[in-house]
């Protein structure tokens, strides 16, 4: 019988302004952090998994600087959903004997460097829609705003409905000592921060911030000779969407693929799931996910984040109990490693008291990467308290 | 007019045909001969049944915008327009007040130039 593969190592970096650290740095600092977390060590290690964020070519120069000792690897890239995939991708390699122990890191500067998007290298390395979307000077957020936009037209979906996804955010956020905004906002100064693409306010929109996370995985026999919880990954599955031929999936994503596989891998239902990790690079994304991750009828979704159904401790799907993107952190643009993160606290009974979820055994981390109407890819995990 | 500020498109070998039908105000979408499907954007093959017989056909330049968003820092707006043709486009809607455009609105095509000349399609009120 195939080997199960677990969550044995995790941490989140608490700079969120890394003046002095290199983008190498801030994936080592955070990798050592998730093997003490786990109580392995680098010579442990023999997989290795790093995103577009990493420096240079593919895993290359991070097992150079951490002097790694690879047997398998991984450079998937997909945006902010990269590691919920890697996760997926390391399950899979553990399962069928190709590694012991998989490190997983993300990380870098945008903040400090002050340069979000890396430039197109050459025009033979443009997407090759480009030539038919930069003369539109599109950028993320208006894309968001579109499917916030045809959401509202298609359901009835509000501002206000779509606002308390930041509030319930921000109620978490305010427990964390590193998040970014820690302050707890209500509707109305989300309603009231300006309109930086219709109908998304400032306060729709994640933060922009700097950091390191890392996640550490390993085989059945390795993971229960560590004195951590065990945390197993109980489903997983991923999926893409795109323009495709001119059919933009604008409010429905990839999720609704990646996430009934998920589910039925685990044997679990949405019913199930005690806490929710979902990407939350503005708030319209974290409600489609919820919608296509059937917590929610299509459309729905509106009235189930009303009035702090996702806060903890009082609404039905506590989520994102870090404070998410929306309010802790959103490293090097890319927000899915710390869903993982936060989900394993969840799991593991060790998040901040105030927002840890009670019998919190089976708990979902979901990722959307790259940008919901042009092409993205959802990564969905389910994981399980043994 | 006001000068452009809009980046200029870069053209690949397959679409330098399309870029010159837009500079003579041409509004041009590929269509297939082997399925007779129209698609955006323009590709050398057809992407529904992967026929490499597809031929850039003058649309005709109407559509209804499917959704769209208006950008405070320049008062531009974005949108995706769903051409009477069949494919859904990702363009500008200019010349036009936000406030007289909705989804489902009429919308028909215009041209402008980029920060290079270049005239690329977009749309406007009907």
């Amino acid at each position: 019988m195939a080997d199960d593969a677990y969550i044995v190592g995790i941490f989140e970096h608490p700079t969120r302004l890394a003046t002095d650290l290199s983008v190498p740095q801030l994936h080592a600092e955070a990798a050592f952090g998730a093997l003490a977390d786990a109580g392995l060590s680098m010579s442990d290690v023999d997989a290795y998994y790093c995103g577009g964020d990493a420096t240079g070519l593919g895993p290359l120069p991070m097992a150079t600087y951490l002097n790694m000792k690879l047997r398998h690897f991984d450079s998937t890239d997909v945006g902010g959903s990269t590691y919920l995939a890697h996760v997926s991708h390391a399950r899979d390699a553990i399962r069928s004997g190709r590694c012991d122990v998989a490190l997983i890191t993300c990380g870098g500067r945008p903040r400090a460097s002050k340069a979000a998007v890396v430039p197109v290298s050459s025009p033979d390395m443009a997407e090759p829609d480009a030539q038919f979307e930069v003369p539109y000077n599109t950028n993320v957020v208006a894309f968001y705003a579109m499917a916030a936009a045809r959401h509202m037209h298609e359901f009835g979906t509000t501002s206000e409905q779509l606002a308390w996804i930041k509030v319930a955010a921000s109620q978490h956020a305010q427990h964390n000592p590193h998040a970014m905004l820690p302050k707890p906002v209500t509707v109305d100064d989300v309603l009231s921060s300006p309109v930086v693409a219709s109908p998304l306010h400032r306060l729709d929109c994640c933060v922009v911030s700097d950091g390191g996370a890392a996640v550490v995985m390993a085989r059945s026999e390795i993971a229960r000779s560590l004195k951590r919880p065990l945390v197993k990954v109980a489903g997983a599955a991923e999926a893409i969407f795109h323009f495709g031929a001119g059919e933009p999936h604008i409010i429905t994503t990839a999720t609704s693929v990646s996430g009934p596989r998920a589910f039925a891998e685990a044997r679990r239902t949405p019913a199930d799931i005690k806490y929710t990790s979902v990407y939350d690079s503005f708030t319209i994304t974290a409600l489609l996910q919820i919608e296509d991750l059937g917590f929610c009828k299509k459309g729905q979704g509106g009235p189930f984040v009303a009035d702090g159904n996702l806060i903890s401790g009082r609404g039905a799907l506590p989520f994102n109990t870090d404070g998410g993107g929306l309010c802790n952190n959103h490293m090097a643009n890319r927000g899915g490693i710390t869903k993982i993160i936060e989900a394993v606290r969840q799991v593991r009974g060790e998040a901040h008291p105030a927002v840890q979820v009670k019998n919190c055994d089976v708990v979902l981390a979901n990722g959307i990467g790259a940008i919901v109407g042009t092409r993205h890819a959802a990564a969905t995990l389910i994981l399980e308290r043994q | 007019m006001l000068s452009s500020k809009r980046p200029s498109p870069i053209p690949s070998p397959q679409t330098v045909e399309f870029w010159k039908a837009s500079a003579e105000r041409k509004f041009m979408v590929p269509r297939c001969r082997a399925c007779n499907r129209s698609h955006w954007y323009p590709r050398p093959f057809c992407p529904h049944c992967y026929s490499q017989d597809v031929a850039l056909e003058k649309a005709s330049g109407r559509g209804k915008v499917y959704s769209f968003t208006v950008l405070t820092k320049d008062k531009s707006i974005v949108a995706y327009v769903k051409l009477d043709e069949g494919p859904i486009m990702l363009t500008s809607i200019v010349d036009t007040d936000p406030e007289k455009i909705g989804i489902g609105s009429e919308v028909t095509v215009t041209f402008q130039p980029t920060e290079d000349g270049t005239l690329v399609p977009l749309f406007r009120g009907a």
